[in-house]
């Protein structure tokens, strides 16, 4: 834990560091605390601290939404990307752009996004009520995805306002480039507020683990347990979906790798999943600013290059298993 | 927590599905210090009945009806009226289906049995500490205590949900089929865990398919048959005929000693081929060629 906050802290240092203006470590130092150049400032200030807290909070809400949708549904497979959260939190929020929602509501950008999260979320848990086959669970997450991603590209075309190919890819593949503070703060409440349901209703998905009767029969409300995971996961998900897009498998990486460390434990592995997921995103997205190609690289292309091997790995071991 | 007192009350409670009924109307009762067995065959509904005591019959079926004048009551408070922590404090429940879906340390898992008195994986109070290393001493696990659930055997893995709900200390304890797959060594143990805890003004429910193993422990044995409860009577009132009309076997009751010292005798059953309409074509009727004892 404390090897997290290090590495979560160098990782934003180094967010502020690397980049195509070189920029030493004292000046970035000295910018941080507002005695630098003007220029250099800015650069800090204005472009890559916003950028690498963008990054780090995408990451870190798909990583606690991913460890916690895991604990609920009792099953390493599930993330918001997987489960259809994110492409439906990127349908409602070009929906709320391209159709001029957010002229008239400043506020109307992350509630679409949180509200196509949670429609989601409800869908697949309710679902994970029928059956508890993860196989149905992720075809479900399928059909959401490409339903979403056919609704966001017939949306697009109706859309009154103009758009690019550009902008869509950015909805689907995710990116957090150009993002500064104003667009964090805006969704900052429906973040913090789902972050939170999740981390106060952990203990219930140590409880899960025993299976929902024997979880019931040790006193856990099993109805308010679902119905709390499934709102703080939707929040948090469509939380930062409204800032860089649908990015997948993050959800999955984190929290795969910081099971070993917590014994197993869903509750214990919300915390350390969301902060490594946030570091992950974090340098991948340096990784993204630094790399000389002509077109920037989208992080979401970069996360699914990580994420989808580890995914195809755990679902691999589990058929064997 | 002072057990003594603590009992739960069950009148005319029924539970059915549009197609059938599972559980017909019913009356049971569990005070503290008594060890109760419930028995009957596969399908009986004993199952149904536990998770009606428990408030629980609806938890994955949406589609039961229960009959609206059957009430649970846990202390003349209805059941259904207790938060689920609160029940959880005063009943522990376990399960005949026990899915872990991580592969979990022994210690965490006995140490979720106190989940209704606010326990915390990795965090434990010094109460809760010192309960989850008496329920793991109790049942044999100590050694075992920082091993994955995973890498445990069947018997070693039903002994950790034993200490489960031992570890949660209430007054009452419901067990569905706590001895399957466990060696004979076993299932002594967990009844003989189970007796004193009664002994020590704990009620217990427990259902169990080894007819012996309830003759040596229970103070009264229910016997369910297509979803009714057909008899509760203490073990020396069950009669070779209950036993045939209940399980459809053929039943031979004999008179054993409790051990070599003790000469007191308790009654034994040797089962038979079924001489009931279902029993398997071609089985043999009435005088019985070879007998297998249930185990």
């Amino acid at each position: 834990m404390p090897l997290l906050t290090l590495a979560s802290v160098l990782a934003l240092f180094a967010a502020c560091l690397l980049g195509s203006t070189p920029l030493s470590v004292t000046t970035v130092l000295l910018a941080l605390v507002g005695q630098a150049t003007p220029a250099d400032s800015l650069v800090v200030w204005q472009i890559r601290l916003p950028r690498g807290i963008a990054a780090y909070l995408v990451g870190a809400a798909l990583g606690a939404s991913g460890a916690a949708l895991q604990g609920l549904l009792r099953n390493p497979l599930a993330e918001p990307g997987v489960l259809g959260v994110s492409a439906s939190a990127a349908l409602g929020a070009t929906f709320a752009l391209y159709y001029g929602l957010v002229g008239m509501w400043m506020w109307a950008l992350p509630v679409a996004a949180v509200l196509g999260a949670l429609l989601a979320t409800t869908l697949v848990a309710l679902a994970a009520l029928r059956t508890s086959s993860i196989v149905t669970l992720i075809l479900i997450g399928v059909g959401l995805s490409s339903f979403a991603a056919a609704a966001m590209s017939l949306l697009l075309n109706f859309a009154p306002h103009p758009f690019s190919l550009a902008d869509m890819i950015n909805w689907t593949l995710g990116s957090v480039a150009n993002r500064s503070f104003q667009d964090i703060a805006l969704v900052l409440p429906f973040l913090i507020s789902g972050l939170a349901l999740l981390w106060f209703n952990r203990r219930g998905l140590s409880a899960l683990t025993l299976g929902e009767e024997a979880a019931l029969g040790i006193g856990l409300n099993l109805r308010r347990q679902r119905l709390l995971v499934v709102l703080g996961a939707g929040l948090a998900t469509g939380a930062v979906v409204a800032i860089a897009g649908a990015i997948g498998f993050i959800g999955i990486v984190a929290p795969h790798l910081v099971r070993p460390w917590v014994q197993h434990d869903p509750a214990r592995s919300l915390l350390p999943s969301a902060m490594l997921a946030g570091v992950i995103l974090l340098l991948a997205d340096i990784v993204i600013r630094v790399l000389p190609t002509t077109n920037e690289l989208k992080l979401g292309v970069v996360a699914a290059l990580l994420g989808a091997p580890v995914f195809v790995w755990i679902a691999y071991r589990r058929t064997s298993a | 927590m002072n057990p003594s007192g603590t009992h739960l009350r069950a009148t005319r409670i029924s539970v059915s599905t549009q197609q059938q009924t599972l559980l017909h109307p019913s009356d049971f009762t569990l005070r503290t210090g008594e060890l109760v067995v419930l028995l009957g065959p596969n399908g009986a509904g004993k199952t149904t009945l536990l998770r009606r005591l428990l408030g629980l019959h609806n938890f994955q079926q949406r589609n039961l009806l229960h009959d609206g004048q059957g009430e649970v009551c846990l202390n003349e408070q209805n059941i259904e009226a207790l938060s689920p922590a609160e029940r959880a404090r005063l009943i522990a429940y376990l399960p005949q289906e026990r899915p872990m879906a991580w592969p979990n340390r022994v210690r965490d898992v006995v140490a979720l049995g106190r989940y209704a008195h606010g326990v915390s994986l990795g965090n434990l109070s010094a109460a809760d500490a010192h309960a989850v290393q008496q329920a793991l001493d109790a049942c044999q696990l100590t050694s075992l205590a920082d091993r994955r659930i995973d890498t445990l055997s069947g018997g070693e893995t039903a002994r950790v949900h034993c200490a489960r709900v031992y570890a949660a200390d209430t007054p009452l304890l419901i067990a569905d089929e706590p001895t399957t797959s466990l060696d004979p060594l076993h299932q002594h143990n967990v009844l003989t865990l189970l007796r004193s805890y009664a002994d020590n003004g704990h009620g217990v429910l427990v259902v169990l398919h080894d007819v012996n193993l309830a003759f040596r422990y229970a103070d009264r044995m229910v016997w369910m048959q297509q979803g009714r409860i057909v008899a509760d009577e203490p073990p020396q009132a069950v009669t070779e005929a209950r036993l045939k009309a209940v399980y459809g076997t053929s039943a031979m009751l004999q008179s054993v000693p409790i051990s070599e010292r003790d000469l007191n005798t308790l009654p034994q059953v040797v089962f038979g081929p079924g001489t009931a309409p279902g029993s398997p074509p071609g089985s043999p009727r009435g005088a019985p060629r070879e007998e297998r004892t249930e185990q």
